[in-house]
């Protein structure tokens, strides 16, 4: 395995080798059930076999593994949702590194600059009468409204109140949602299913000082009984970057569904 | 599960609730880890499955589960089963419906989609890291992952944490929105 060594290179050979066997079907059935309690129970190695994997789908994506490898690899590869995903991210990503997709930004770029010196040229005679003042006798035309343009796509973010169990203190990592604070924000909070036909109040709030930023109420569910969610939309800048609690209750049932955004611009 | 089953299963892994919390985030982490090895629809999903069953068995008996991570091990191992399982009877299913499902074209533009949406929400260094990183391929890739980090200062393990930082937050995005009802309902309309 002399090439992947060189690819797979700063991780110990023998997780590598561990992992490739494992996912390849290779051990005994004494060896899976070794391996597989090592990754639930042992933190240090379910986190290198987390690295190795990605080196190796990374590597798998590139065509840079030796050959049996690759093949010891393909069913796995094919079978699992995770290492598709992967997969398609990685290739995805490559062709939108490629030089021939910067040549398409470069000529995109020119194309640009050619009609901005279009604008240029046609805005000419503008600016020349501007530097010559009117006549006195012409009437001064009022300043024009210049309407706002258009709103964005709203950004998204998908929350789960199953998974805030109960009125506790929430014990998941908040997971942290990059927003545009200039667009409106879409809050999608997916239900359990026995609560599809209920009718809910939001309020949106600081988890630091449990200062509201917004509240609605009256809100239906939509979808599928089996995946019930509420929607409500919060104007551009409503949120900026910190932790929020969205608090959800119906007669009878409050959740708390806790979450970070991160404004990136 | 009910708050009362996770506060007992917050209690057998650690009498200190912030402990207890740390703990339950890694084994979460753990078994992700350990779902994602296996050909299964949704590792996330069924972390949250085996650690629900270890709750309800721990609130019913909290004399059985000595060892909660142990206990969990035959949980995910037997979820593992259920798994392999229905996707044995949804591959039937499949073989059936083969001819009216998508063609994989639709599914790729739904993905270059998704993440040059998911790229945009980005952060710009961590956009240009991965743009950067996957520039070059074959033989020039490891000389160009040292120019990378010396041109960032960093070493380059350093780099590669810093890549895997940065996919895991924008395969989430992708996944995420995969998720979001609303987005695929728009997708199949």
């Amino acid at each position: 395995m002399k090439q992947g060594e060189e690819i797979l290179d700063g991780f110990p050979q023998d997780v590598n080798e561990k992992l490739v066997a494992y996912l390849s079907r290779d051990l005994s059935a004494n060896q899976r059930e070794a391996f597989e309690n090592r990754i639930l129970e042992d933190e240090f190695f379910s986190q290198q076999i987390e690295e190795a994997q990605f080196a190796l789908l990374e590597a798998y994506a590139e065509g840079s593994l030796p050959p049996e490898v690759h093949e010891r690899l393909t069913p796995w590869a094919a079978s699992s949702n995770y290492a598709r995903e992967h997969l398609s991210i990685t290739r995805r990503l490559k062709k939108l590194s490629s030089p021939s997709a910067h040549r398409r930004v470069r000529s995109a770029t020119l194309w640009l600059f050619a009609a901005a010196a279009c604008l240029l040229f046609a805005a000419l005679p503008w600016v020349f009468l501007r530097r010559h003042p009117s006549p006195p006798n012409v009437a001064k035309l009022e300043p024009q409204h210049v309407p706002a343009p258009a709103a964005t796509t709203p950004n998204t973010i998908l929350l789960v109140a199953e998974r805030l169990r109960g009125a506790g203190p929430p014990v998941q990592p908040l997971e942290t949602f990059p927003i545009e604070g200039s667009i409106p924000l879409r809050l999608q909070i997916v239900l359990p299913a026995s609560h599809s036909s209920n009718t809910y109040s939001v309020v949106v709030r600081h988890i630091t000082n449990s200062r509201p930023v917004a509240r609605f109420a009256g809100i239906k569910t939509q979808g599928p009984a089996q995946t019930p969610h509420i929607e409500v939309i919060l104007p551009a800048h409503t949120l900026q970057s910190g932790e929020y609690m969205a608090d959800v209750e119906t007669p009878g049932d409050l959740f708390h569904v806790p979450f970070r955004v991160h404004e990136t611009k | 599960v009910d708050a009362a089953t996770f506060q007992a299963l917050l209690l057998a892994l650690d009498p200190n609730h912030d402990k207890a919390a740390q703990d339950y985030r890694r084994l979460h982490e753990r078994l992700v880890r350990f779902f994602s090895l296996h050909p299964v629809a949704d590792p996330y999903a069924l972390a949250d499955e085996a650690l629900d069953r270890l709750a309800r068995r721990v609130a019913a008996d909290p004399n059985e589960v000595i060892t909660p991570s142990a206990f969990l091990v035959g949980i995910a191992r037997h979820l593992l089963q259920e798994e392999e399982r229905r996707r044995i009877r949804e591959s039937k299913a499949a073989q059936e419906w083969a001819p009216v499902v998508a063609d994989s074209s639709s599914e790729d533009e739904d993905l270059h989609r998704r993440l040059e949406r998911c790229l945009n929400t980005m952060r710009k260094e961590q956009r240009e890291l991965l743009i950067e990183y996957y520039r070059s391929t074959g033989r020039q890739k490891i000389e160009h992952h040292r120019e990378l980090a010396a041109k960032l200062g960093i070493t380059l393990n350093a780099l590669r944490n810093r890549l895997m930082r940065a996919r895991k937050e924008l395969d989430d995005c992708v996944r995420r929105s995969r998720r979001d009802v609303s987005s695929t309902e728009s997708t199949r309309r």
